[in-house]
């Protein structure tokens, strides 16, 4: 064998050995499945479980990406609530534990109109008084936060004065970061989280900087925070989890699975923080790693052929009674894609696959 | 008598002609014609070489470019397991340009660039961009060209942000109608077999594809 032969064979062998490193690629495509028609398109930011029809049972679900959709006893079809008015669209939807809210813009999405609460049987619109040049709405625990920008990059909030009501309190906590979210009795900012009487909660061992989303669950406070998931609890503890640029933060503690799930932007599906039965955060892993993940071992290479490559901007788990009869959950996703975004769903047990809602 | 005379001098006349004709003329139509014999002694007797002409449509050191389009579609996957018929490809395109030279009346070895995708059920892409020789053996009839190929190589390919590289390869016949020298046109139908090998097993897969196109020969 001459020099130019061992090149050769050498070649072809670096070859075959690279390819055997490689995902699937065929095998993977097998366990595609066909996307539906969707419900909702575009950018669904919003998702809030509430009491949205006349058996005031808290299990009716609404969904915004501009306009509002409502989903009774969370199944069946998703169906349009009616705006205020025409020439508005919903910014961000936020609930009190019962109710919903709404912050509506003019259609140029930064213009002010209205922060206004529905009453979800008659259908009509009720405004919040004192919330005129809100920014942002987040849920709460027997009231909603409603965030101001205050001018030179600080902001403030307050919140409505009890369940149901359309008024505000007078100002929880100011000279705040911009807002990024609220869930139970918190709210975060960029650089700090408060509780609802305005006390800043991460300056004791918490996050401090790049906080991007929290939510409540499980008497736990979780948020993320750059590369870290935080759990607080009366003190605070992290974990990196390793999924790159996160954006939304979800909760699920049902069917057996007890996970903070995160979504990641840049095309990169979402992760999931495995929690024990405290709470306390776990491994990270990717979705379908083992049976405590938010979806089962089988479905995950339709997982990864699908919502692993798109950019998941919101992530939301609810659990039993807001979902159709035989499911313990349904995990939603906020995709944004050219083609295929809006929101996307994965059923516990009547639809294991990620697919279009 | 006179009319005995008259007649010796008509027959002598009408000799003399034929005669003379027969020399301006070829002795065989077709022939080349046959020159008066040498009255110069000084001018040597030149005779002319026979010649003989037969068509041959391709002869060696011929070199033609290829350009192809034309759609294909998954056939099924050969796994561990047996066949898979779901493969969840859909009908896609495919595109070629090629280089061959006959090394003899019929046989041509070249290379080629070719492309191919597959729309999946998902919404995503399959594609795979094969660099392959092949070696064509080329039969012919009247002005009809029917080359049949085996091209054999590697393949770039690329899945939803997943990329492979491996082998291919691409029996493949074809119908081509010379329209000139330079010129020929015609279809192809093609076989791609494209392996994919993985670290687990289960995964191994062979995709076959079925390939269908118009193409064009630019011949030099």
């Amino acid at each position: 064998m001459n020099a130019r032969h061992a090149a050769i064979a050498g070649l072809l062998l670096s070859t075959f050995v690279a390819s055997c490193s490689k995902t699937p690629i065929l095998a993977r495509i097998e366990d595609e499945v066909e996307l539906k028609d969707p419900s909702l398109l575009g950018s669904v930011h919003s998702l809030v479980v509430a009491a949205g029809d006349v058996d005031a049972t808290v299990n009716d679900l609404f969904a915004s990406n501009g306009r509002i959709y409502r989903r009774t006893d969370g199944s069946g079809d998703w169906n349009k609530v009616g705006l205020p008015a025409s020439d508005i669209r919903c910014m961000n939807l936020a609930t009190d534990g019962t109710n919903v809210y709404a912050l509506f813009n003019k259609t140029d999405y930064v213009t002010f109109h209205s922060v206004q609460r529905l009453d979800p049987v008659a259908g009509t619109w009720s405004p919040v008084t004192g919330a005129a040049g809100a920014v942002m709405i987040g849920s709460g625990s027997g009231f909603i936060f409603v965030f101001f920008d205050d001018g030179n990059g600080s902001y403030s909030t307050r919140r409505t004065t009890g369940a149901g009501a359309t008024g505000l309190t007078a100002t929880v906590a100011s000279g705040l970061s911009i807002p990024r979210g609220s869930s139970g009795g918190y709210f975060a900012t960029k650089t700090a989280i408060y509780n609802s009487g305005g006390a800043n909660v991460s300056a004791a061992g918490g996050p401090t900087s790049d906080i991007r989303a929290i939510i409540a669950g499980g008497g736990n406070l979780y948020a993320i925070a750059g590369a870290y998931v935080w759990r607080y609890n009366g003190s605070w503890t992290q974990v990196a989890h390793g999924f790159g640029n996160a954006r939304s933060i979800g909760y699920l503690d049902a069917g057996g699975k007890h996970l903070v799930l995160v979504g990641v932007d840049d095309k990169d599906g979402y992760g999931e923080v495995l929690l024990d039965g405290s709470g306390a955060l776990g491994a990270a892993q990717k979705p379908g790693s083992n049976d405590q993940s938010s979806i089962t071992p089988s479905s995950q290479d339709q997982y990864e052929s699908s919502v692993d490559d798109l950019s998941v901007t919101s992530i939301f788990a609810v659990a039993s009674p807001a979902v159709p009869a035989g499911n313990s959950y349904v995990l939603y996703a906020g995709i944004t894609h050219y083609s295929d975004g809006g929101l996307w769903s994965y059923y516990s047990d009547t639809r294991r696959e990620w697919n279009v809602e | 008598m006179k009319r005995v005379i008259i007649v010796l001098a008509l027959a002598l006349a009408c000799a003399s002609l034929i005669a003379a004709q027969e020399a301006e003329t070829p002795s065989q139509p077709g022939s080349a014609p046959v020159e008066a014999p040498a009255t110069n002694p000084e001018k040597p007797d030149v005779q002319k070489p026979e010649s003989r002409y037969e068509y041959e449509p391709v002869r060696k050191g011929d070199q033609f470019i290829r350009l192809g389009l034309g759609i294909g579609k998954s056939l099924f996957n050969i796994a561990p397991g047996g066949l898979v018929t779901e493969t969840n490809l859909n009908l896609g395109g495919s595109g070629s340009i090629g280089y061959s030279q006959f090394i003899n009346g019929n046989v041509a070895i070249g290379a080629e660039i070719d492309f191919a995708f597959c729309p999946t059920l998902g919404s995503n892409i399959f594609f795979y961009l094969p660099l392959m020789a092949r070696v064509t053996y080329q039969f012919d009839y009247g002005r009809m060209r029917f080359p049949i190929s085996l091209g054999l190589g590697i393949a770039f390919q690329s899945y939803d942000e997943q990329n492979y590289f491996g082998v291919v390869g691409s029996p493949e016949i074809a119908a081509f109608f010379q329209y000139s020298p330079s010129w020929s046109f015609g279809a192809t139908c093609s076989m791609s077999f494209v392996p994919q090998f993985y670290e687990n097993t289960e995964d191994n897969r062979t995709g076959v594809f079925l390939n269908a196109g118009l193409a064009v020969r630019y011949h030099f």
